[in-house]
Order: structure tokens, then C-alpha cells, then sequence
């Protein structure tokens, strides 16, 4: 079904179900040009007693920033295993890699809990909120992503855009990885960044990746 | 139909021929009982069944697995002990989003856009056709643990109960998994 669609290397469109974790192994990041710049906003750092955190790598290495939350079951704990998996496949180098995740639920993750949460998957992970709906906001723009609440019985949930960003040391998103990008493929890209080597695919303009 | 009158008719179609893949028929259809443990009509093959270990005060994971059935059937509702989670929903993650906003354009960015916005909807079902893999996995349909009582650890061992609409209850032996 959809799952072989996709290992034939076919666009997610041609699959008839609507699920978005739909990619080849092999489907890797996508890159934008002009980049998005997100290096100016530093945020309060959980795992940090609220310390602002800056969005961008250490010299030497990168910094993935996820969007999401921790009542998330399946989209962002899937993506921050998958981000685990990739810096576990680096060996040394994985230490070069940096992961943060900014809460797109600000009013229910907080704190140490939402620190452990993050480092659970990364233990030298960051655990970035704010209180300021403006902030967050930007921030939101700033990586073209979007969030908005979904009324539940006894809540809500929270539909997402659930790329990953790769961003360097200046504050640059270098690539992107859709939801479901493979653990393995992640290391390639970060490899290939590493040494200088041209990756990911340019995004397309009609909302389509090839 | 009751259990008992879909039992004898299952019995009679096997009698009549209806076979297994490997030719053999199926000698569960002289249990004509009408215990919930061992249903009269085909048993949902039930594989891989996995749920996602968590951070210590997580409140929701996820329990992943392939289900086939020989003859249409459907998942109605899964349950756990409650030591492990007050409730359990069966959900389908969706590239659709919110309606409210730009939506719907499949994965992948648009000039300016961030990917599709991506959710998870409850659904009273899942439709299992005769014959067919249905998989439930990450980015796709979950059986979604809610209100998690205590952290689910990589290695243990759960159970999860799953009550198909003709094949009735089966209890899966869930291993916890980091991914």
C-alpha cells in the first residue's frame, strides 16, 4: 500500500491515504532559497531554569529545532526518536549535534516536566517556551510553521507542522526534514554537511516535494 | 446477530470449503462457543505489536501493530489496564489540519509555507478488508494511551486488549519500544 508506493521513490501524493508518514527511506531535506534566518530570537531554556537559549549551533556543528508538544502521542515523539536514532548513528559526532524543542503549548508544557520530556530524547536537549503568545508567534513565522488548537472533549490538541529545522551557527535553517524523515537519512544529510557536501532537495514552489 | 448464530454460520461456510491459505481448514470452527477468549468467527492476525516508551511524566503514548483479518472486520476499541492509562482512543494522524488554515496541499512546502499542518483525529473505527494488511504506525492510524498512570519503560512488556467488531476480544502481548 502506501508504504510500497513510497519505497518506489513516488510522490506521498500518489498514495491514496492521507497520512503524512509516508516517505522513502531514502527521502531526505529539503533546503529553501533564501534560507529563513532564526538566529535573533533566543528562548527561555527549561532545562535551564528559563535561561534564554539563542537559536543557533555551536561553531562546528547544528542545532535541530522541533516544533510541538508533549501530549503529542504520535507525530512528536516519532520525530524526536527518529532525531535520537540519527544522532546515535553519528557516533562522535553526534555530540556536534545540539536538539531543541520549542513547545507550541505553552500553557500545558513547562517546566521540569517538560524538561524531562525533551530529555528523554536528548538528555543535553533543550526545552524552549514562552509565555509571550506574540513571541511565539514570530518565532512560529520566522520557521514558516503554524499551530493551532483543536477543541477536544476534555481539551484540546494541537495540529502542527512537524518538520524538523537543521540550523547552523549563524542561525540559518540549512534544511528541513519533513515528519517521518528516517533516522538513517538524517545522518547521511549531517554527513554530508559535515564535510561540505552539497544535500537536501530545493523545495518546491507548487507545494509539491519530488 | 448474536455471536452464537454468526459462529454456526462461519462454521457452515468453513464446511462448505473455505479454506486457509496453506489449504488446511479451520478447526476453530468447532469451537462453537460463545467465549469472548476464543471467538467463532477468524481471529484478527494481530503482528509487530509495539507501543512507544516515554519520558517519565508523560501523560499519552502510542501502541503501533499490523493487523490482517481473512474476512472484512473492523477495530472497534482497545483497552489497557487501568495501572497503565485512564483511557484508550484509536486515532488517525492526517495531513488534512485544521480547517481553518491553509490546509489540505499534502506534504512537502509551498513557497513561504512550512509543510502540511499535520493532526491526529479520533475515528470510531478501523475498517480491517478481508485479506489486507492494515497497518497501524507512526504518521498513520494509533491506538493513543491517555492519561498514562506511570512511564512506559523500553523492554516491558504490556497487555493490550482489542475488541474487533466479529472477531470479538483479543489480548496482544505489547513489547514497549524507543522506536
Amino acid at each position: 500500500m502506501c508504504l510500497a508506493i513510497a519505497a518506489l521513490g513516488l510522490p506521498a501524493s500518489a498514495c491514496d491515504d492521507a497520512h503524512p508518514g509516508d516517505r522513502a527511506p531514502t527521502e531526505g531535506g529539503l533546503r529553501r532559497d533564501p534560507p529563513l534566518e532564526v538566529g535573533r530570537f533566543a528562548l527561555p531554556d527549561e532545562t535551564q531554569g528559563g535561561e534564554p537559549f539563542a537559536l543557533q549551533a555551536s561553531p562546528d556543528g547544528y542545532l535541530l529545532v522541533y516544533l510541538g508538544y508533549t501530549r503529542c502521542p504520535d507525530l512528536c515523539p516519532t520525530t524526536l526518536a527518529d532525531v535520537r536514532g540519527a544522532r546515535r548513528r553519528l557516533g562522535d559526532d553526534g555530540a556536534r549535534i545540539a536538539v531543541a524543542m520549542i513547545t507550541v503549548d505553552p500553557e500545558r508544557d513547562r517546566g521540569e516536566e517538560f524538561a524531562e520530556f525533551v530529555q528523554f530524547f536528548a538528555p543535553d536537549g533543550h526545552a524552549l517556551r514562552t509565555d509571550d503568545p506574540a513571541l511565539l508567534a514570530e518565532v512560529e513565522e520566522a520557521f514558516r510553521a503554524r499551530a493551532a488548537k483543536v477543541p477536544t472533549g476534555d481539551g484540546y490538541d494541537i495540529d502542527h507542522t512537524a518538520q524538523t529545522y537543521v540550523v547552523d551557527e549563524s542561525g540559518t535553517v540549512v534544511l528541513e526534514w519533513p515528519f517521518r524523515t528516517y533516522p538513517e537519512t538524517m545522518a547521511r544529510d549531517l554527513r554530508a554537511l559535515f564535510e561540505g557536501e552539497p544535500v537536501g532537495e530545493p523545495a518546491e514552489e507548487d507545494g509539491g516535494r519530488e | 446477530m448474536s455471536r452464537w448464530v454468526g459462529a454456526v454460520l462461519v462454521a457452515a461456510l468453513v464446511a462448505l470449503g473455505a479454506c486457509n491459505e496453506d489449504g488446511s481448514q479451520d478447526s476453530r470452527s468447532d469451537e462453537a462457543t460463545t467465549s469472548s477468549a476464543t471467538a467463532a468467527s477468524a481471529e484478527v492476525d494481530v503482528t509487530d505489536a509495539w507501543a512507544r516508551s516515554t519520558a517519565p511524566e508523560a501523560e499519552r503514548s502510542a501502541v503501533y501493530m499490523s493487523l490482517r483479518s481473512d474476512e472484512d472486520d473492523a477495530l472497534l476499541e482497545a483497552s489497557v489496564d487501568t495501572s497503565i492509562a485512564g483511557s484508550v482512543e484509536i486515532h488517525e494522524t492526517t495531513d488534512e489540519g485544521t480547517d481553518s488554515m491553509d490546509s489540505g496541499s499534502g506534504s512537502g512546502m509551498e513557497g513561504g509555507d512550512g509543510g502540511a499542518m499535520q493532526g491526529m483525529r479520533e475515528v470510531e473505527q478501523i475498517e480491517l478488508p478481508g485479506g489486507e494488511i492494515v497497518e497501524l504506525e507512526p504518521g498513520g492510524y494509533h491506538i493513543m494511551l491517555v492519561d498514562l498512570r506511570r512511564q512506559l519503560t523500553a523492554g516491558e512488556e504490556i497487555e493490550v486488549t482489542l475488541t474487533f467488531e466479529r472477531a470479538g476480544e483479543q489480548t496482544v502481548k505489547t513489547e514497549v519500544k524507543d522506536s
